[in-house]
């Protein structure tokens, strides 16, 4: 079963988190730990914990989304991107204070939620949802750098 | 058999229990529900809680040891696992009295960003205390818990969890009695000692002495009488106390606005983290109910309206935040030891687990705020003909180098049989479960010789030094429980005539007779092994020195010389 099919959903990189969740948390009523009986197997509900996970997140559902249509996922630079991905770069590499890795972290959000928008746009599309995507990938990797240092395993 | 839901602090520790479907704190240190996580080594015996903070000194106590768990740091030739387990052994030997039952499981709080080795490390502590852990629950889902269960609503809610210690934001779903955690993040140094800290610092500037030129005892002191005064701060504009250094008066001040100052530092990084807990829950504030403020650093009036403004949520602060935890802790060990299934709690991973890979990059395997249990494998193969060995990194954190997040492990899986480069099919799972313990394995495919490697964390206490301390503590603990509760009121019982002896003095005069007769009630009964009236008259003495006691702690560090011949803390 695919994540779709274990959440009752369409395979679509729309989703209805209202409906889905209420799906997961049926079948946690199920499957949790807790009801089981001591030493149970926790495939079941780690594959349910997966499928949910991945599918409430815009890029690794966008990720899932693309290898079950078959799309090679392997990182995609266009001319259009590339120097996109230079100037974050650069932006990056000259960050000098606090307030600067703020202002940085906000941009890269507010793009991120763009490109999400323009995702649901190129259902239909997918070699452009692809390259949409990889981008996507390479600003949440620039985020990944400016979160907060309590993430940062510290 | 009694089950209990501890919350382990930084600063203080509270157990509590069910009773008639309704969480309640077993009142164990001086008739308090709250025991300061304190312990004194003395010759005499291990003292805990309140009366090792009037007897406080560096060659002997300890105090704020959650934060050394999972290191290999000892303090007088102790683990942090065993001194914890000794404020947790005064917990259970004490509720046994109170409830003259045995005690033997528990669910034990831990801060949602504890890391494994923190996490295992508690487990230890528990059992070296001789407590079955039921579980380890995350502080703020146990809040919310307590809440959710006292309010009965249903909704979306954040937790504000500002300790002692640590700091924990949680956003939780609550719906007809399911728990589910959406997004935590947290950072486990950051809590109200440095506040503590900060208040310190700024006073002994203002004498022109640095913070360096202090021993680990002055500053212990030192932390006291900063901590004191920022509880007795208030709404009063200035509050001083004094601080005894090298044996000279000091006056030590905080006002209102350099609380504020002080406060604002550690504020914006809570909040900077809150944020980015919102974001990774992809939830909106207006979607947010309100905000559990949870832990002893919400109850200062500035921490509340910083919160308050930051969000523009309402406030829920009605259930006692030092007590919130202990309460959710004392439902999940109700719920989960009976099978309620009226009630579920599901959980969240706090940091991405993953792997290095070539070129110091981190293969994230678990990412973060994924619903725990869960399991995920990968596949590594080899990059050289005939290569037999292959090295993981295990490693926790966001940050896409592993030089830059934490290292929680490293192991080998050696004896790969020999084939070309890029054949062998290497399969690492990493498992996390419900007590949020990571466990790792790795094994070769195609032979069919799979060998798997379970990785511990390489801080803390090694597996034989486990052994050894569970069978002393085996061999010390009673093995009949009302005998252990009898030997413990005894040994409590005359501690607590010392101690009051010695101070009598120092006891309000309206006080004074009730407590001279009550001690001599107490002799009586221990001269004659009467334990229902020991600890009748014992309990007579914590309820009336519980209004007072207090107090006399904190005129008693005020005007505290530290010996400075006596030995330094390890």
């Amino acid at each position: 079963m695919n994540y779709f099919e274990i959440l009752e959903a369409p395979i679509s990189y729309k989703i209805d988190e209202q409906k889905i969740t209420d799906v997961y948390l049926e079948k946690q009523r199920i499957l949790h730990p807790d009801l089981q009986e001591k030493n149970h197997d926790d495939s079941d509900i780690s594959l349910l914990n997966e499928a949910y996970h991945v599918l409430r997140s815009p890029i690794l559902r966008a990720e899932y989304f693309l290898k079950l249509k078959g799309i090679n996922t392997d990182a995609i630079v266009t001319s259009e991107s590339a120097s996109e991905i230079l100037f974050l770069r650069e932006q990056y590499e000259s960050i000098n204070s606090e307030a600067e890795i703020e202002k940085f972290n906000e941009y890269l959000q507010e793009r991120m939620g763009n490109l999400i928008d323009s995702l649901y746009k190129l259902e239909n599309n997918l070699e452009e949802f692809n390259k949409k995507f990889s981008l996507l990938r390479f600003i949440k990797s620039f985020l990944d750098r400016v979160v907060p240092d309590a993430y940062s395993g510290d | 058999m009694l089950i209990v839901g501890i919350d382990l602090g930084t600063t203080a520790s509270v157990i509590a229990f069910m009773q008639h479907g309704t969480p309640r704190s077993i009142a164990v240190d001086v008739g308090k529900n709250t025991t300061p996580s304190v312990v004194n080594y003395e010759d005499n015996g291990i003292i805990v809680g309140r009366e090792a903070i009037y007897r406080i000194d560096p060659a002997h106590s300890v105090f704020g040891i959650k934060r050394f768990m999972g290191t290999n740091k000892k303090f007088f030739g102790r683990s942090p696992e065993e001194i914890s387990a000794d404020i947790l052994t005064y917990l259970k030997r004490s509720a046994e009295v109170t409830l003259r039952t045995s005690l033997d499981a528990a669910v034990i709080t831990v801060p949602a960003h504890f890391s494994d080795a923190q996490r295992i490390a508690t487990k230890r502590a528990a059992s070296i205390a001789g407590l079955k852990v039921i579980r380890l629950l995350n502080e703020p889902t146990a809040a919310a818990l307590a809440f959710g269960l006292d309010k009965k609503v249903n909704g979306i809610y954040a937790v504000y969890d500002f300790g002692g210690g640590t700091f924990d934001f949680s956003i939780l779903r609550l719906k007809d009695g399911i728990f589910q955690v959406l997004a935590t993040g947290g950072d486990n140094y950051l809590g109200g000692n440095d506040l503590d800290d900060s208040i310190l610092i700024n006073n002994l500037s203002s004498y022109g002495i640095d913070i360096s030129q202090l021993n680990e005892g002055e500053k212990m002191l030192g932390r006291l009488v900063a901590k004191s005064l920022k509880e007795n701060l208030g709404n009063e504009k200035e509050v001083k106390k004094n601080y005894i250094y090298k044996n000279k008066n000091y006056e030590f001040r905080l006002s209102d606005i350099i609380m504020r100052n002080i406060a604002q530092i550690y504020l914006s990084r809570t909040l900077k983290i809150a944020d980015q807990v919102f974001m990774d829950a992809g939830i909106t504030k207006k979607n947010v109910d309100g905000i559990i403020m949870v832990g002893g650093m919400t109850k200062m009036s500035i921490i509340k309206e910083a919160v308050q403004n930051h969000f523009a949520l309402k406030l829920l602060d009605d259930i006692n935040p030092e007590e919130v935890v202990a309460y959710g802790a004392a439902i999940h060990a109700d719920s989960v030891a009976f099978k309620k299934t009226n009630m579920l709690l599901i959980d969240v991973v706090p940091l991405t687990l993953g792997i290095e890979t070539l070129g110091g990059n981190v293969d994230k395997i678990i990412h973060r705020n994924t619903a725990v249990p869960i399991v995920q494998r990968r596949e590594y193969t080899t990059h050289k003909n005939r290569q037999d060995g292959i090295k993981f990194h295990v490693v926790q954190g966001e940050r896409p180098l592993a030089k830059d997040c934490r290292s929680l492990a490293k192991f080998e899986l050696t004896d790969i049989p020999k084939m070309p480069a890029g054949a062998p099919r290497i399969v690492v799972e990493f498992s996390v479960d419900v007590n949020g313990i990571l466990s790792v394995k790795a094994s070769e495919k195609t032979t069919g010789v799979a060998q798997s490697v379970l990785i511990e964390p390489s801080s803390g206490l090694s597996d034989d030094d486990m052994v050894t301390i569970l069978e002393n503590a085996v061999k010390n603990r009673e093995t009949d429980a009302l005998e252990a509760a009898h030997v413990f009121l005894k040994v409590e019982s005359e501690r607590m005539i010392n101690f009051w002896e010695s101070l009598t003095n120092e006891i309000p005069r309206e006080h004074k007779k009730f407590v001279q007769n009550e001690i001599a009630s107490l002799k009586k009964a221990l001269e004659s092994e009467d334990f229902s009236q020991m600890a009748k008259h014992k309990k007579n003495i914590e309820d009336i020195s519980g209004q007072f006691l207090d107090e006399i702690i904190s005129e008693r560090l005020s005007r505290k010389t530290l010996d400075q011949n006596r030995r330094e803390l390890a």
